[in-house]
């Protein structure tokens, strides 16, 4: 049986990672980059703030997964905002407070303007879990060289601090500090986990950064880290935008676009939809194109499928005018999703939803990664075709 | 013995701190009269900022309410005497399309010797005279307009930032002596047994501290809240009555126009696209409004009343992208049995000694441009009360930053600050902009832009907390426009809440709140208008804010 998983977030990647357990040959499709890869680096459970239970199978792949830190421990983080706050796992690239509690912790003033390391400072210090484990966050002056370009974005800073001279600089002005327990510094520490851990090593005192804006580097070691999964799985992977899942009797055509345009057709038996929500791409809100069609939710792969908000069915809007989304709330834009039934697209046999296009609450990258895995537990059960 | 009643806190205690109420608290403190003004939300918070902005002299009005028009263009001059920095020049196109050549003709002949008649006023307030001009101008100096046109009709206003108008009488007021407390509510309006009244009763909403403040006079200038005050000095809310007339903008990330373009919706309303700053605007809407007046917010309807209008003779307008909307609801002369446009936008001043309460007066109607005139004309009375003698002098005390004129490049140079910065500081704070840059040379790190959209630096940031009675990040953005460019806050309400809790030296969470409670609103206001590309970063925007701040942010629910 071939199967076709579609989009490689973190959805996507734990379904094939299960499925590959299950020793069913997949095909891997993936295109541009999605919510996970455009994430914080905070790994919570779903709904945000409580402590979900995470499943072995969930446990397992998070273990295998090199960009994640996830155990049984609580972690602390802190954020781009100024906020500590709980959290179930994180982007290795993070810095996890609760070893560095009561400790004096230095937060790095590269002079980077999206980086206000005195405001942070005091605004951490004061948060309640720094004022309860009485730890302290003091700004550090680092005069860097290599930090000299205000106008980089993290990715490019991170970048660059993987390279010599620059990082061999960093790593010296940070061992030059002696009076502090740790580092918190930006989302600079690099863009694969690997370049994370080597930096990590160079150092005698833990060192690690705040949340990642939307296009930061903790969604860069993300899409990092899957590469390493899929190619050590061995799956077939095809860098391609799908356009078009249709029905072929028995199985599914999948039209993807290729370089210049040009189209490549592939069937697959069964298909798991992990193209993301709203947020991701996957659920479009009536793209332009005729008058007709900008009232119209979509998906980005023109499966014809129903779509469901709150359980009640949004299959289209009747407006000239696109649709309202005040009307359905701003929220709606996370809750939207392909109606199914137990994780299965109604009307379509064999097609299966993972992630962010599955209905429901706004979701999280560990909800994200479950929900990919039973995916994963459903494929091989389609009613054999007519 | 009878003792003497004891001496009142001040004179006068103002309800209402927009345009007309700042206005007044300013007058008056030039006068010397001893003032007490109370705003419950933030100045500026209703129709005052969340108008066209523009301190025009409304050739609307010109064959309806000729005396509008007069005393608009009378007070735009007088206005730009007193605030140079804050005034732009917006020159206006009407262009007239071919739909009926014969009709069109007549009309561009008709509209020719309409501003003819309006050129007349003009000079009151530096205007240029319009201009005829062809097709082919037309299509010359504005080559997005689509559609066939008989030519057209350029005329010349003014645009002002109606927040930092509101915030300079607020300020100035303050300096000469008044006492102005934002985000303190009149819960109630004190009255004798024969019931002229004495005072007021407030509350701090954000402390909930309460007290009172007695008062020989009170105005009540809350504008379309007129009628709610009123009940609460125990009138009938018809003794100030206004008819709440409800009118959005919609904000686009970019400048599409060199000109403002007037034109006309599917109801025959005028409506226009305006460049402001790097962005531009469409407007407006009139509709009789019976919401919550704190709770102001453009709807989808609206959006696309709006754009269905521009879009129609302007349809680049469809591939910018709508940021924001803003709503404000005027505070229009009652009338039954009229429609929203023909109400009249004269204003007049209730002594409420006709309702039994001696002392207590009410504004009502008016508009931004007259809102200088109409102060006067309150304070007068005020003044005649109390026998004061000085005369009014708010047509010649130029606002806070209005006295001298400052270089931008030379301000960035000095400050070390880009020539963009530079010259939006200096358009928001006229010559009080080197003060804001005292702070930033004092400390290198505050030029650091906090909101780069915008831009505002830090220092800016801190100035309007220290000087200006911010609170909220809010209340920053409506000084400084910080967070309502084209990321919507996402990068730097949360920065904002860090420095305006530390310069308040109120505790971090405090800030976070008001950061929260911005981006919600932003987004709000944004929905609207979302569109189908817009809906994807509304989304990641969602996520980020939560993953940040913690808490559902952005999406105005609880967790």
């Amino acid at each position: 049986m071939a199967v076709a998983v579609i989009g490689a977030g973190v959805a996507g990647v734990a379904c094939v990672w299960a499925l590959c357990r299950r020793g069913i040959e997949v095909i891997a499709f993936d295109d541009r980059a999605g919510s996970s890869a455009l994430s914080s680096g905070a790994l919570d459970a779903r709904p945000v703030g409580t402590v979900a239970p995470i499943s072995a199978e969930l446990m397992a792949f998070a273990q295998g997964f090199e960009a994640w830190s996830l155990t049984t421990d609580e972690r602390w983080i802190a954020t781009a905002a100024g906020v500590i706050r709980e959290v179930r796992g994180i982007d290795t690239g993070l810095l996890d407070l609760a070893p560095l509690a009561g400790g004096r912790i230095g937060v790095a003033d590269l002079g980077v303007p999206a980086f206000d390391a005195e405001t942070l400072a005091r605004a951490l210090s004061a948060a309640s879990w720094a004022v309860a484990t009485r730890t302290r966050f003091v700004r550090v002056e680092l005069d860097l060289v290599a930090a000299e370009a205000p106008s980089l974005a993290d990715f490019d800073l991170a970048r660059r601090f993987e390279a010599d001279p620059p990082r061999s600089e960093l790593v010296r002005a940070l061992a030059g500090v002696k009076d502090v327990d740790g580092w918190l510094v930006g989302p600079w520490l690099g863009t694969s986990p690997h370049a994370v851990a080597s930096l990590r090593a160079s150092l005698p005192i833990p060192i690690g950064e705040i949340t990642s804006s939307v296009g930061g580097p903790a969604g860069a070691r993300f899409e990092a880290a899957r590469d390493r999964l899929l190619s050590a799985l061995g799956t077939l992977r095809v860098a391609r935008r799908v356009i078009s899942v249709q029905p072929r009797r028995p199985g599914w055509e999948i039209t993807a676009s290729g370089p210049n345009g040009a189209l490549e057709q592939l069937v697959a038996d069964e298909v798991v939809l992990a193209i993301g929500g709203v947020a991701g791409g996957g659920i479009t809100v009536g793209a332009g194109g005729a008058l007709l069609d900008r009232a119209r939710f979509g998906t980005s792969v023109g499966l014809e499928v129903d779509f469901e908000l709150d359980g009640r069915n949004i299959d289209r809007v009747s407006s000239l005018h696109g649709i309202d989304v005040q009307a359905l709330g701003v929220s709606a834009l996370e809750r939207i999703g392909i109606a199914h039934t137990g994780g299965r697209v109604r009307g379509c046999d064999g097609i299966y939803l993972a992630g962010d296009v599955v209905p429901g609450a706004a979701r999280t990258l560990l909800g994200a990664a479950q929900s990919g895995i039973d995916a994963a537990a459903l494929v091989g059960t389609a009613r054999s075709p007519a | 013995m009878i003792e003497a009643p004891p001496e009142p806190d001040v004179d006068v205690a103002i309800i209402g701190g927009g345009v007309n109420g700042t206005g007044v608290a300013r007058d008056c403190a030039l006068r010397g009269i001893k003032v007490a003004l109370f705003e419950r939300n933030d100045i500026a918070f209703g129709a005052s900022g969340n108008s066209s902005g523009m301190i025009h002299g409304g050739p609307r009005y010109l064959t309806s309410d000729p005396d509008v028009t007069y005393t608009s263009c009378l007070d735009s001059g007088h206005i730009q005497r007193i605030a140079p920095h804050l005034l732009f020049r917006i020159p206006f196109l009407v262009p007239l399309f071919r739909d009926n050549p014969i009709a069109s003709r007549v009309a561009l002949t008709g509209y020719d010797a309409f501003f003819e008649l309006y050129d007349r006023y003009q000079p009151l307030k530096r205007g240029k005279p319009h201009v005829r001009l062809s097709a082919d101008e037309l299509q010359l100096i504005e080559p997005g307009l689509v559609g066939a046109t008989v030519g057209g009709i350029s005329f010349d206003e003014w645009g002002i930032d109606g927040s930092r108008l509101c915030i300079g009488s607020a300020v100035d007021a303050m300096e000469h002596g008044a006492e102005v407390r934002v985000h303190c509510t009149v819960t109630g309006v004190l009255r004798r047994e024969d019931g002229s009244v004495r005072g007021v009763r407030y509350r701090d909403r954000i402390t909930g501290e309460s007290g009172e403040k007695t008062a020989r006079l009170v105005v009540n200038a809350t504008g379309a809240w007129s009628t709610v005050t009123a009940a609460l000095a125990g009138l009938t809310p018809e003794a100030a009555n206004v008819r709440p007339g409800k009118g959005i903008h919609v904000f686009l990330d970019r400048r599409l126009t060199n000109y403002a373009v007037l034109t006309t919706a599917i109801d025959g309303r005028q409506v226009f696209l305006l460049p402001w700053q790097n962005m531009s605007v469409l407007g407006t809407t009139d509709d009789d409004f019976y919401g919550d007046l704190d709770d102001v917010v453009a709807t989808a309807d609206e959006v696309r009343y709006l754009t269905q209008a521009i879009e129609r003779v302007f349809p680049a307008v469809r591939t910018a992208r709508a940021i924001g909307t803003w709503g404000g609801v005027r505070p229009t002369l009652y009338g039954w049995g009229l429609g929203e446009d023909e109400l009249s936008r004269e204003h007049e001043i209730v002594d409420h000694a006709r309702d039994g309460a001696d002392g207590l007066y009410s504004m009502i109607g008016g508009k931004l441009a007259s809102y200088r005139l109409f102060s006067e004309q309150m304070t007068d009375i005020v003044a005649a009360r109390l026998g004061n003698q000085r005369p009014g002098r708010t047509h010649l005390a130029p606002l806070p930053g209005g006295d001298e004129t400052v270089d931008p490049f030379a301000l960035a140079e000095q400050a070390k600050i880009d020539p963009v910065s530079a010259a939006r500081l200096e358009y928001r704070h006229g010559a009080r902009s080197l003060r804001v840059v005292d702070g930033l040379m004092r400390q290198r790190r505050q030029g650091r832009l906090v909101c780069v959209c915008e831009p505002v630096t830090e220092a800016e940031v801190r100035y309007v907390v220290e000087h200006e009675l911010a609170r909220t990040v809010d209340d920053v953005a409506r000084r400084t426009r910080l967070g309502l460019g084209a990321c919507g806050g996402m990068r730097c309400a949360a920065a904002c809440g860090m420095i305006l809790a530390d310069q308040l030296g109120a505790s971090p969470s405090y800030g976070h709140k008001s950061a929260v409670e911005f981006l919600q609103g932003a987004a709000r206001r944004r929905l609207p208008a979302l569109g189908p590309e817009q809906a994807r970063q509304e989304a990641l925007a969602l996520a980020s804010v939560r993953a940040e701040l913690g808490v559902a942010a952005a999406s105005g629910e609880p967790t």
